[in-house]
């Protein structure tokens, strides 16, 4: 058994010797702990630097070969060292560069398209350099050639993972243009589906992150109840994914009947299936390995670099939108914003968890307190007629039409409107020109600064951590690239 | 039957106009516009001094162009110690007069008019040809309320029978909002009395009384002027929204004057035509052809090189095989016997490539199809065969000779003009040629140009009116100028400018062209007329765009080979052995002088169908072929080219004057008998619709030709406005 006779050889001391007996379990015979590793021995032919290099000598030496002295050759080809053939009596100076590694575009722990460009010192990061653009789809300049309704589904496909939330910045935008004020019911149905987004983007986001460090099951588990997430925005909506619900002047629809219901039948379910979520994770000592002092973020440097949402959060410094320029109906219901301390992966982790156990108390808030009533504001300059009054009345026909085709005029000016998004703040720079497509429109996307500090946050780190860290940043090129 | 009388009117006006010019030059009032201080001239209408200030005031019924009707009660305004709303588009400004455009109280007063208004309109925006454009909807939106009251399950909607008049203009005239633009229009404008109304408030109608044809060249733009999708056009029908549409600036050919259109286009396919606002052409009208005759262009045409074969039957080829083919043969004729005949659709570009390329082997017979005289200076100078004192001269004239032509037909913009200051100016019109159903009255002086002999001697009325004219007008027909007697009608008609005119701003005699491409040619050196063919037996003949059969293959030698480069299978392309397959004025950037003299731009909307190329190219690669390569490569070289012919040609939209008027007058040949008939050739509307090969092979042409024979049965039409006798 040629296995055996390596295995004998190669055996490192201190690790038990496995030997091949015919009580052997099959198990142990695939030898994988007898595999040869190279020795000092091996090493050494490849310590010179001949372009020669080693001398292959036939082991079994004959009468022949000694007699023409082919031994002593041998003897002095291994202990001799062996200079180049150019050499030339010094030393030469070789240049040796640092490994550059290339991190994505399709490396499934990139999150998206993102292609990272890595010197390595070693197995240790010296340099991290994000090359975006992969997704660019000129969003920005897009929206000045679209009327503000045909704007709208641009936000979805913006943070694909928190699409109300994006809706939700573009039409509060809108409405700061226009100075217009929308229903209650509106704003607490939006916060409602924007809490239900944040909770919906951070099982996304902590159960990849968990999966890319190597924990694969918190995903699958989540997962399930993202899907049930997905089907309130379709009741609510028709889509999936990419709602086109909250637009200017409130919501597209009033939710269906018994959607409250099953929200809530699903809210109190929900805390469990996070405490699932806890006990495969919070005290997991691998995960506790890769993310605790990991991707540490001290609050200066937080700051500096204009992180936002739980990337600051996490640092100990307590930033929310919400709570700072509340919109919507997030005034009107309480909810605590939890904070780190030291700033690394694992306090953003549990900042995370906590939060969404906050959103839970904000869905079961809005469910609550829901008030009836309108769901957009009365006014069809600005949101269209229903599809009943427009068969009937020549007004709402005509408005309707104007609404889809030239869409509705908005006042000269320029506004920037924040909301906490699940990844930050996200925000929108509108400019208008009082026609009816905007002047301009800027996108600050969270996850934009956070990328660009990547560097500095993996300086000095191993390269298995640059993946905790994009993890933790929650990155997602849709709304980087734009 | 409401109408507005054409002599009614132009009583009225005519005596305004008098009485204010021989007062001093009117003071100006006081307005103040929103708390604006304006100074106006008195006469003004508070919508005209809102303009002034960038105020824009709603309205429906109003239009720059057309009489005041203040019907539609869209403009109302507040002025200051009024009780009520004013309507600003009839009200006339008055001094310290405190008007308020965008006052709660304006706004209300919109508010309700615009509900009133959308109260019968029915609900057809998505099935409306006018969604998109409509003025109803803008306005809408902008002023009226978002929402109505009407209770249209219960109330109902007035709906009302749609009208046939005729196969351009397609009528829903539940749509009407009643601002009655087109019955001012046709009677104004169009001269077509027969449009009217019928009823009062509900139940008030708009049209003919009994169905009858729209006779008129320029009933389409009642589509234009229509604010709602009341009246829309036939050809365009649920065909594409506005906002899908590009669109192209350019210029039209289909008659001499050169309008501005828009061509709307989207994906490559050109879909409609529509008027471009130039107030020294057009104003904002075109003629029914420049609009609709289009469809022609995408029906028989030239779509790969073609050869004529042994068995005398036309095949497709390669562009090469017609090339190397036309080349060959270019090379091996003697210049004698070569000769190029340029139609009257083509652009100076390809017209100045073709001479050159003529040029360069040695040859200087290029000629157009239409005539001119050669004698009298002919085209030397250009005074000779361009309109001098410009279109829009028509509006100052006071006295307006028509020889030989019906500007009706051969220029149905500058007949509006005409008809313009006959309504509202004293203008006394005189007509040799035929007695033709014109949009004014006028003095018939006889079908011969013996007339002017006459006149030259002070004989008759109508000589009296013109030699006391202060900017008298002659309008000659280009028809008129051929032969012998052409040459010395021209004569003679200098003599009598000269006469005219001594000591006088205008330079009065003007010649209409009926080509687009007429006055350019001649600009560039075109022989005018084919007679010299005739003379010596042509064995190289090529013809670009030319389609009018003035040149046959009886004309030629029997061996004769002949080129046809154009855009449509017609009479040029029948005689031919080699075609190439050209572009049409839709599909090339090119240049066109009007009969102005006026150098125009246009744009290609579309690109060439098949395998059809840009027509100077093509010249140029024959040039290439035959070995004689042409010096330029890229539109900006040929246009050097063009520069060193005629600087003039570049300097478009302006218009060069010609001032060598007493130069032509020394060359004019003024003995020789004009006593011949100068009737022109179109004398009915019905040979208005089809004049070339474009709209002889468009199918809304041919339907309107159709519908205007079928019209002159007509028992109900109306009686013509005669000629005065």
């Amino acid at each position: 058994m040629l296995g055996r006779k390596i295995a004998g050889t190669c055996l490192r001391s201190g690790v038990p010797s496995v030997t091949a007996t015919s009580s052997t379990p099959v198990s142990q015979k695939r030898n994988s702990h007898t595999i040869w590793y190279p020795d000092a021995k091996f090493e050494r032919q490849f310590k010179t630097g001949g372009t020669l290099g080693k001398l292959w000598m036939s082991e079994r030496v004959s009468d022949f070969d000694e007699k023409i002295g082919l031994d002593k050759l041998e003897k002095l080809a291994y202990t001799d060292p062996v200079m180049s053939d150019n050499y030339s009596g010094k030393q030469r100076e070789k240049n040796l560069e640092n490994m550059i590694l290339n991190f994505g575009p399709q490396h499934p722990a990139a999150h998206g398209v993102l292609r990272l460009v890595l010197k390595l010192e070693g197995e240790v990061i010296i340099k991290a350099i994000p090359h975006i653009g992969l997704l660019h789809r000129a969003t920005e300049k897009l929206i000045e050639h679209k009327t503000y309704t045909q704007a709208l589904p641009y936000f979805d496909r913006l943070d694909y993972v928190s699409m109300m939330c994006n809706e939700q910045a573009w039409s509060l935008a809108v409405e700061k243009l226009l100075g217009i004020d929308i229903p209650p019911r509106a704003k607490y149905i939006r916060t409602l589906m924007g809490e239900l987004t944040r909770i919906q983007n951070h099982i996304m986001g902590i159960t990849t992150h968990a999966l890319d460090v190597g924990a694969m099951t918190p995903f699958f588990w989540m997962f399930e109840e993202r899907e049930k997430l997905f089907e309130f925005s379709e009741r609510v909506s028709g889509a999936r994914m990419h709602a086109n619900y909250v637009r200017p002047g409130g919501v597209a629809w009033d939710m269906p009947i018994g959607l409250m219901d099953d929200i809530y039948d699903w809210a109190i379910k929900f805390p469990e299936r996070i405490d699932e979520l806890e006990d495969m994770l919070t005290e997991n000592r691998i995960w506790k390995a890769r993310t605790i002092d990991i991707g540490l973020v001290s609050a200066a440097d937080a700051l500096n670099w204009g992180f936002t949402g739980v990337m600051v959060r996490g640092s100990g410094i307590k930033q929310d939108v919400r709570k700072t320029q509340p919109y919507d109906a997030y005034d009107q219901v309480e909810f605590d914003v939890p904070i780190g301390t030291k700033g690394d992966c694992y306090d953003r982790y549990l900042c995370r968890i906590e939060e969404m156990r906050q959103s839970l108390n904000i869905v079961h808030q809005c469910l609550n307190k829901m008030p009836a009533g309108e769901i957009k504001v009365d006014d069809h300059k600005v949101v269209p007629p229903k599809r009943a009054e427009m068969k009937e009345n020549m007004e709402s026909l005509i408005h309707h039409f104007k609404f889809f085709t030239e869409g509705f005029q908005v006042p000269p000016g320029a506004t920037y409107v924040p909301i906490e998004a699940p990844k930050g703040e996200f925000g929108v720079y509108l400019v208008a020109d009082g026609t009816g497509k905007p002047y301009r429109c800027f996108i600050r996307a969270p996850g934009f600064a956070h990328l660009a500090a990547v560097h500095d946050v993996c300086y000095m780190s191993l390269i298995a951590d640059i993946v905790a860290v994009i993890g933790t940043m929650d990155i997602v090129f849709g709304e980087v690239d734009r | 039957m409401h109408r507005v009388g054409g002599q009614l009117v132009r009583g009225v006006k005519a005596q305004q106009k008098r009485s204010l010019s021989a007062a001093l030059p009117p003071k100006k009032v006081e307005v103040f516009i929103d708390g604006k201080s304006l100074l106006v001239d008195p006469g003004m209408t508070i919508l005209q001094a809102c303009a002034l200030v960038g105020v824009d005031i709603p309205r429906f019924c109003y239009h720059d162009r057309l009489s005041i009707a203040g019907n539609c009660r869209m403009c109302l305004v507040e002025v200051e110690k009024s009780v009520k709303p004013v309507a600003s588009c009839a009200m006339p400004v008055m001094n310290g007069m405190k008007v308020k455009t965008n006052s709660d109280f304006v706004r209300k007063a919109r508010e309700g008019v615009m509900e009133f208004m959308l109260n019968n309109h029915p609900l057809d925006c998505p099935i409306c040809d006018q969604g998109g454009e409509c003025d109803l909807q803008d306005q809408a939106v902008a002023f009226g309320s978002d929402r109505g009251r009407l209770q249209s399950r219960y109330d109902g909607k007035r709906a009302l029978e749609d009208k046939n008049i005729g196969p351009l203009v397609k009528t829903v005239m539940t749509r009407c909002i009643q601002c009655t633009r087109c019955v001012r229009f046709a009677n104004e404008v169009a001269a077509f009395p027969d449009f009217g109304t019928t009823g009062r408030g509900q139940d008030l109608q708009i049209g003919t009384y009994v169905e009858k044809f729209f006779a008129s060249e320029l009933s389409g733009n009642i589509i234009d002027i229509c604010p709602v999708g009341a009246l829309t056009s036939k050809q365009y029908a649920f065909t594409a929204r506005p906002w899908e549409t590009r669109k192209t600036e350019s210029v039209d050919v289909m008659d001499g004057t050169g309008s501005n259109i828009v061509l709307s286009h989207r994906t490559g396919e050109l879909l409609r035509v529509i008027p471009k606002i130039n107030d020294d052409i057009n104003e904002e009208w075109i003629g029914d052809q420049s609009r609709f005759a289009v469809d022609g262009l995408k029906v028989q045409r030239l779509l790969t090189p073609m050869i004529r074969g042994p068995d005398g039957q036309l095949k497709p080829a390669s562009w090469e095989e017609a090339l190397f083919t036309v080349a060959a043969k270019l090379r091996e004729t003697p210049a004698e016997q070569k000769a190029a005949v340029a139609g009257g659709l083509n652009d100076v570009e390809s017209l100045v490539a073709l001479k050159d390329l003529f040029n360069r082997f040695n040859s200087e017979n290029v000629m157009t199809e239409e005539e001119f005289p050669e004698t009298s200076g002919g085209s030397d100078l250009r005074s000779n065969y361009v309109f001098n004192d410009g279109i829009a001269s028509v509006e100052s004239a006071d006295a307006i000779l028509l020889v030989g032509t019906n500007p009706r037909f051969e220029a149905p913009t500058l007949n509006a003009r005409i008809r313009k200051s006959f309504l509202y100016s004293d203008v006394q019109i005189g007509v040799i040629g035929a007695e033709t159903e014109l949009t004014y009255e006028y003095d018939y002086l006889g079908a011969s140009a013996k007339a002017i002999d006459d006149i030259l001697a002070g004989k008759g009325d109508f000589a009296k009116t013109l030699n006391s004219a202060n900017t008298p007008l002659i309008i000659v027909g280009a028809q008129a100028l051929k032969g012998e007697a052409g040459a010395a009608l021209l004569g003679k008609l200098q003599q009598l400018a000269d006469k005219l005119g001594n000591g006088k701003q205008v330079k009065v005699l003007n010649v209409l062209q009926r080509w687009a491409g007429q006055a350019g040619a001649q600009d560039v050196g075109y022989k005018a007329g084919t007679s010299s063919i005739r003379k010596t037996p042509i064995k190289f003949l090529y013809l670009l765009g030319a389609d009018e059969g003035k040149v046959t293959k009886a004309n030629l030698d029997p061996s004769a080979f002949v080129v046809y480069q154009g855009h449509h299978g017609d009479a040029g392309a029948e005689m031919a052995d080699v075609i190439l397959p050209g572009s049409a004025y839709t599909e090339k950037e090119g240049t066109y002088v009007n009969t102005e003299g006026r150098s125009q731009r246009a744009y290609p909307a579309v690109s060439p169908p098949g395998d059809a190329r840009v027509d100077w190219k093509i010249i140029r690669a024959v040039s290439e072929v035959a070995g004689k390569a042409l010096p330029y490569n890229d539109l900006k070289e040929i246009r050097q080219r063009l520069n060193e012919i005629a600087p003039h040609l570049l300097r478009y939209r302006d218009l060069e004057p010609s001032p060598f008027v007493k130069q032509a007058l020394q060359l004019a040949q003024t003995s020789g008998s004009i006593d011949v008939d100068v009737s022109p050739a179109l004398r009915e509307l019905s040979d208005y619709y089809q004049t070339n090969v474009i709209s002889r092979n468009s199918r809304s042409m041919a339907q309107a030709k159709k519908a205007a024979i079928e019209n002159k049965s007509n028992p109900y039409a109306e009686e013509p406005i005669h000629a005065r006798l």
